[in-house]
């Protein structure tokens, strides 16, 4: 287990290392110039343009700009904002917990809600619950979730007045938000838990329990379950990485705060240091997700941990 | 590192196995009319999304007949209508007719669709042929760069590209396909290295075929069937991501009847007028679902494993 830990943990530094790399040259090389974009709406004088540009060293050669992004970033300094001039890593990290409680919580809304659903659906097999699970499942992957956040809006806090239409705060701010953006999760977690609990029902051990007069809810609860957590894990790394992508959008739907609404406005605004620091940490964030994905599994799985 | 970037949309959680399936399973009939036979043989549900998908597209195409409403043409007096039989739809802000300018707006959401994974396979197959046909280092230079690309949400890519190409609607479904490029090519690069080891390609290499004429005649035709089910979802993807960045000003721009963009006309007066924000996403979550019951079905054929027993 140490040597599989060590060698995980090490992957993802390399892989953020790599993700560092990618961000600062796609940034650079793609075509459009960031500076007379930004000043676009500003119709800015020429030199105004230039000073912005000496001042963000782009007019250094591009390898001299890299290490010097690299000294930077280990000291913890990803630049600042070019418009409020607020240290970039300073407001990542105050935006970084709203996003995150958001897609936790998503997600495990996903993992309750998908796993029951899936586990039923396969009990059932072919029963009208499970055809009807599995064409809203469908439904639910179709959809939009900003449209979803909107009709949630519309619905229960227009109408039914139950929760705030929008804003940052307690488990009410959350609850619309998460759920929208858990729609995908449920149905995703729910087919995938069907189509292997399906498999896993009807090999030899579950025949040879249920011959023993093993209670139905024991075999599908303690021993089916049991089998189906891998893919359920695997997508829960997917799933949380999908939501930390969802919640650029329903952030802004529900005028949440979080690096999502930080990113989008970044873009719309064309603040480049900040669009490449909000852009980084959320990779980097999905990178370690992913980690403990993979440490999680050397945990459950030892076969694994010696692949 | 097991940094996966789920295939844009749908419970394509098998495409991994979906593709070492399909490199090992043969069709011992003529591939078309075997599948056409399954297609039809496959359950309701396929059908169903079948006929929607040909519904959608059929009424999109047909447009000018089903309205005589121009979807820019603004109307003072008709503002804020629900739905009635002059506009199914309703009407917005402006009083134009919203079924007409879903309907266009359809036109222009397809096609993006299209064209965005049109892109993200062509170049996904580029680069997964090379990676593939050559292996060794450019194997691995090349796959270390997918895997840093997935490792990040694929709305981030795709928000990269439009910082640097500006938002617009032709630019967003440029960044849409170019961020979908990892994905295909890590399914390319899949299907080469199987097919690679085929007597077939050794045979053709040490007759001495020319390399690009072997990745043309003996190895892309392997990778038709894994691209073409994970490429049938990804336009629904392709669709989302479209109306997604539109809605958030970063695709297309207003007064263009782009989906998102109507959805986003809603979002402000969500209040008085339900039905601007219902009906245009309506219609992307049915043409989305019309595309992952296709999708679905294909995945069943192609990949038997899979099949829903």
């Amino acid at each position: 287990m140490g040597t599989y830990v060590v060698r995980r943990i090490l992957a993802s530094f390399f892989v953020i290392f790599g993700l560092i790399t990618v961000v600062f040259f796609l940034m650079r090389l793609l075509p459009g110039d960031p500076v007379s974009l930004m000043m676009t709406e500003f119709a800015a004088a020429a030199e105004d343009m230039e000073r912005i540009r000496e001042q963000l060293g782009l007019n250094d050669p591009i390898l001299v700009q890299y290490v010097r992004y690299l000294g930077n970033l280990v000291q913890g300094d990803l630049g600042e904002s070019v418009f409020t001039h607020r240290a970039v890593s300073a407001q990542v990290l105050s935006q970084l917990p709203a996003t995150l409680e958001l897609a936790v919580a998503s997600t495990l809304i996903g993992v309750v809600f998908g796993v029951v659903t899936g586990i039923f659906a396969a009990a059932w097999r072919d029963s009208i619950f499970d055809r009807l699970s599995m064409l809203v499942s469908l439904f639910f992957i179709s959809m939009p979730s900003f449209w979803v956040g909107l009709l949630f809006i519309y619905v229960f806090a227009l109408h039914l007045g139950w929760f705030p239409v929008a804003g940052t705060g307690g488990l009410s701010h959350l609850v619309l938000p998460a759920v929208a953006l858990g729609m995908r999760p449920i149905a995703v977690l729910s087919r995938v838990v069907r189509t292997s609990m399906l498999e896993v029902l009807r090999q030899d051990f579950v025949q040879t329990a249920r011959a023993k007069g093993v209670l139905e809810r024991r075999i599908l609860f303690g021993h089916a379950l049991r089998n189906v957590l891998i893919p359920v894990i695997t997508l829960i790394g997917i799933q949380f990485g999908y939501a930390l992508g969802g919640s650029v959008i329903i952030e802004t739907v529900f005028g949440r705060q979080g690096i999502g609404q930080l990113a989008v406005g970044a873009v719309q605004k064309h603040d480049y240091p900040l669009v490449q620091g909000t852009v980084l940490f959320i990779g980097i964030v999905f990178v370690f997700a992913n980690l403990i994905v993979d440490l999680l599994y050397g945990i459950i799985d030892p076969r694994i941990r010696y692949s | 590192m097991t940094v996966a970037r789920e295939p844009q949309e749908s419970a394509s959680a098998g495409v991994g196995r979906a593709t070492a399936a399909l490199l090992t399973a043969r069709p011992s009939t003529p591939g078309w009319r075997r599948t056409l036979r399954q297609l039809t043989r496959n359950s309701n549900t396929v059908v169903g999304g079948i006929l929607l998908l040909l519904l959608i597209i059929g009424s999109v195409l047909a447009a000018p007949l089903l309205t005589r409403y121009d979807p820019l043409a603004t109307n003072t007096r008709a503002r804020l209508q629900g739905p009635s039989l002059e506009h199914p739809f309703g009407t917005d802000d402006l009083g134009r007719d919203l079924w007409s300018r879903v309907l266009y707006g359809g036109r222009l959401s397809l096609r993006a669709g299209f064209i965005a994974v049109g892109i993200a396979i062509v170049g996904g197959s580029l680069i997964g042929l090379i990676a593939g046909f050559y292996g060794r280092w450019v194997d691995m230079v090349l796959m270390r760069l997918i895997d840093v690309l997935m490792a990040m949400p694929g709305i981030l890519l795709t928000m990269i590209f439009i910082f640097s190409l500006g938002p617009s609607l032709t630019n967003a479904m440029i960044a849409i396909g170019l961020a979908s490029i990892p994905e295909y090519a890590r399914i390319v690069r899949g299907s080469v290295l199987s097919a690679r080891e085929q007597t077939y390609v050794e045979a053709a290499l040490v007759v001495g075929v020319p390399a690009w004429r072997i990745m043309g005649r003996h190895i892309l035709p392997n990778v038709v069937a894994p691209v073409l089910v994970v490429a049938t979802i990804g336009i629904g993807g392709a669709i989302l991501s479209l109306a997604g960045l539109s809605f958030l000003g970063l695709g297309a721009q207003p007064p263009t009847p782009e989906w998102g963009v109507i959805v986003s006309d809603g979002r402000a007066r969500l209040r008085t007028a339900w039905w601007i924000t219902t009906f245009s996403g309506l219609a992307i979550a049915f043409a989305v679902l019309a595309i992952n019951l296709v999708g679905d079905g294909l995945r069943d054929i192609f990949d038997p494993r899979l099949r829903s027993r």
